[in-house]
């Protein structure tokens, strides 16, 4: 501020010309003469309590994005899981539909029965009995997998919490 | 730009601290908010818009500046939206220019006239940077250089602005300011 005098000498019109002298002392003692404008007591304070509200409507707001991209991130998680799931189900439920498994069931039972069954008369009665089991087998892996990916599922969310549409209880806390 | 303020207080957030701060730069402040045609509460409004960017933003001072120019880069960052933000307010009241001769004194009131009155209206129609700058130069006083500073832009950026202000100013009062000697306006 104190090289204001310097300063102005660098964008002061030429002092050749008289009229662009006059108009810049006018400007000058024109705009010093402006009265200032009367300052309210209690800026500071003013100043305080917006910038504390500001602060406060940011962090409301920041933690209702993070609910909701939490929300959002859950629902498609879960979402994700189901489809995987219709997949393996739908999968299975193709393959038994098809007889794939009933193919695969009849190629163990006839390696189970050339491998055990040695009595010719019992042998028809011990396929049928492996058959079952290794088809009750099958099912039960597919199942097996499909609740494995579940559970992996749920783990996944417990961790981030539970699914509260756009963080109601997010908010709830923070008041 | 005299500066006895603590910094360490003021970085605290401590309520005393921040009222010398304000105390200190509310007239260059609310004399942006003036140049900007800001009337009445809207000052007072603008004004604290600033000073709670300043207390908001205050732990982020690095001391690289003085500590006016980093308050008055605010101050000219904030003004101009503030100003945006309330134009339409504005523009629905009624002309408070009355207000401030109703505040001044005798003596002020008598070393005013129309010329200056037009002067101020003029300044306040400027481009809002011309406008900060006209401010800062002729009513502050403040230099150059200070003033690049805190518009973060080349000295030379603000002689154009000062240069192209006053020849704004030139073509606006051109018609109703018939140049006289230098005081002459305080004769009326």
């Amino acid at each position: 501020m104190n090289d204001a005098s310097s300063n102005l000498r660098n964008d002061q019109p030429s002092p050749g010309d008289p009229d662009d002298a006059r108009f810049e002392e006018l400007l000058r003692i024109a705009i010093k003469a402006r009265p200032e404008s009367a300052a309210p007591f209690d800026l500071a304070a003013r100043a305080m309590k917006l910038a504390r509200a500001e602060d406060r409507a940011h962090a409301i707001d920041h933690t209702r994005r993070l609910a909701r991209q939490r929300w959002w991130a859950q629902l498609s998680g879960l979402a994700a899981a189901m489809l995987i799931v219709a997949m393996i189900a739908g999968a299975a439920h193709r393959m038994w539909s098809r007889g794939d498994i009933a193919a695969l069931t009849s190629t163990d039972s006839a390696d189970t029965s050339t491998s055990t069954a040695t009595d010719a008369d019992s042998s028809s009665a011990t396929a049928t009995s492996t058959s079952t089991s290794t088809t009750t087998n099958t099912i039960a892996i597919v199942f097996v997998a499909e609740l494995l990916v579940l559970a992996v599922v749920l783990m996944s969310i417990s961790r981030t919490g539970p699914i509260t549409p756009f963080g109601a209880e997010a908010l709830a806390g923070f008041w | 730009m005299d500066e006895n303020l603590d910094l360490a207080a003021l970085r605290r957030g401590d309520p005393r601290a921040f009222e010398g701060l304000v105390r200190q730069h509310q007239p260059v402040v609310l004399g942006l908010c003036q140049s900007m045609g800001l009337r009445g509460p809207d000052i007072d409004d603008a004004a604290a818009e600033v000073f709670a960017a300043v207390f908001r933003s205050i732990g982020n001072f690095e001391g690289r500046s003085a500590l006016g120019t980093w308050v008055y880069r605010i101050a000219c960052r904030v003004i101009p939206k503030a100003r945006r933000k309330y134009r339409a307010r504005a523009s629905e009241q009624p002309d408070d220019q009355q207000a401030d001769v109703d505040q001044a004194t005798p003596l002020e009131q008598s070393e005013r006239n129309e010329v200056h009155e037009r002067v101020w209206s003029a300044v306040e129609s400027l481009e809002e940077r011309s406008a900060l700058v006209v401010e800062m130069h002729y009513r502050r006083g403040i230099g150059v250089d200070e003033i690049a500073e805190v518009l973060q832009c080349p000295p030379g950026t603000v002689k154009t602005l000062l240069f192209r202000a006053r020849a704004r100013l030139k073509e606006i009062l051109g018609k109703h300011v018939t140049l006289r000697e230098p005081g002459a306006g305080r004769d009326q």
